[in-house]
């Protein structure tokens, strides 16, 4: 019997399984004796049961020698766990390290010398504020100022310092910067370039012992001739400036507030006033102008009056 | 982080594995060794294993893990040379008006075929007996062995073979 030859092989037996016979094929293999008997077959094995097992005996058997074994898990734990540590740990000095900025300020009447990786030196008067991007500082020397700093900078490439009215940019140089209400930006030595953000101004460049202000929204130059920013000296000196700004300053450098008392306060003043000493400081800026003080008991307060 | 699954080492979760899985696997061993106090023994063992390894091993996994964890250390014991399946029963007839002779003839038809798949390859029996008794797919079995389902056919086809050479000529029509 050639045809249940073939259909008793391994080959047509597994198509047979696989769905893989044809319709023709099929028809003549369900006809056949070898289909009738597998066929027998499966259906009595279909008929016999597995094994029967009693789960929660296990359950309970498992379950009592579970409790002698001394877990270990907890160790893995902590393995994870001191991974995904690491890693937030990695993650978190790149970040620092590529994005994140060094910055330091000075409070009312604080000074503060920074050295920075090149070697250039910024003193901050008080009430500032410096940052700079730590990631491939030195290949781009760049810092965000605000407040009043004396900046000596060693030479090198470009180095800018960026302010709310526009940019400082120089090669190597030592000089002045104080963006309060008024900006002001002086050059003790080499020469540096200001680009205002305000655009209706160019740029400028400034060389030894000359000086930029920026008095609402005006551009004025003018000569000066110390070599240090008196502010450095422990002073703050004044020339044909309003009573405003000597008030401004003063707070700056000593934790008070003034009380105004509808005080004409536009008059000028010419003079300085030292770091140290409130009572000199007051006495020698505000009795020459002819306005009456009273300072209160906390000494917190001044009270104005003419 | 990955998405939260449920940890092994809760009590609860274990448990709820064990019952999903125990029965299942110890057939799957028993099939292969014909010795159903050794295959709870080795899959007992499987399961305090589990427990000692909780945690490394995810819950999505776990069957698969279970599985060849168990089929592991049935290759780790001595293969029996002759195995007899004793413990696999008929299901008992719903219809009880049959012909008793034929019922007769059944119940003695049943146990040669019980002798007949015992001492098939090992190889074919098991791949028989998930299909045939436990009912599952070829690809579910594929997955167990770690097989693909080609290979389950072939085991399968020289499995309904062998059977067909050993027990056609009792088969009375």
């Amino acid at each position: 019997m050639p045809m249940e030859e073939k259909y008793a092989s391994e080959d047509f037996l597994a198509r047979w399984l696989a769905g893989e016979l044809s319709e023709e094929e099929l028809t003549g293999f369900k006809a056949s004796d070898v289909h009738r008997e597998i066929m027998a077959i499966d259906n009595a094995a279909k008929s016999l049961n597995g094994p029967k097992i009693d789960t929660e005996k296990a359950l309970s058997l498992v379950t009592s020698k579970n409790q002698k074994v001394k877990k270990e898990p907890k160790v893995k734990r902590l393995w994870l766990f001191s991974a995904a540590a690491a890693c937030i740990a990695l993650l978190f000095t790149g970040y620092t390290y590529f994005y994140g900025t060094k910055s330091y300020s000075t409070g009312i009447g604080e000074k503060e010398s920074v050295l920075l990786a090149d070697g250039s030196i910024i003193e901050m008067n008080s009430n500032s504020r410096l940052s700079y991007k730590r990631f491939n500082w030195e290949e781009d020397r760049s810092v965000d100022f605000n407040g009043e700093a004396f900046f000596d900078i060693k030479s090198g490439d470009d180095f800018t310092v960026k302010t709310s009215q526009g940019t400082v940019s120089v090669l190597g140089t030592k000089f002045n910067i104080k963006n309060r209400k008024g900006f002001k930006v002086q050059c003790y030595e080499g020469s540096v370039v200001f680009n205002p953000l305000d655009k209706t101004h160019s740029s400028m460049e400034l060389t030894q012992g000359m000086e930029i202000q920026l008095i609402n929204g005006e551009l004025y130059q003018k000569q000066f001739s110390q070599n240090t920013p008196d502010w450095q000296n422990g002073f703050s000196s004044f020339s044909e400036q309003p009573l405003s700004e000597v008030l401004d300053e003063l707070s700056l450098q000593y934790p008070i507030m003034f009380n105004l008392n509808d005080l004409d306060i536009n008059r000028k003043f010419t003079g300085k006033f030292t770091h140290n000493n409130l009572e000199n400081a007051l006495k020698t800026t505000l009795e020459p102008m002819g306005v009456k003080y009273h300072i209160s008991k906390d000494k917190r307060i001044v009270t104005l009056s003419e | 982080m990955t998405e939260e699954e449920p940890s092994i080492c809760e009590q609860k979760t274990y448990n709820q594995i064990f019952r999903d899985h125990y029965e299942t696997v110890t057939r799957f061993i028993y099939y292969k060794c014909g010795d159903l106090a050794q295959a709870e023994d080795i899959v007992q063992n499987v399961f305090v294993k589990l427990w000692k390894l909780c945690s490394t091993v995810s819950f999505s996994k776990v069957k698969a893990y279970l599985y060849r964890a168990a089929n592991n250390s049935f290759l780790n014991e001595k293969a029996h040379e002759k195995i007899v399946l004793k413990h696999l029963e008929k299901v008992t007839p719903s219809v009880d008006n049959e012909n008793p002779e034929y019922l007769m003839q059944m119940d003695e038809f049943h146990e040669k075929l019980k002798a007949a798949i015992a001492s098939l390859p090992q190889k074919e029996r098991e791949v028989y007996l998930l299909s045939r008794v436990e009912k599952k797919t070829y690809t579910e079995i594929a997955e167990i062995l770690g097989l693909g389902v080609k290979a389950i056919e072939r085991r399968m086809s020289k499995a309904l073979l062998s059977l067909r050479e050993v027990l056609g000529k009792e088969l009375k029509f």
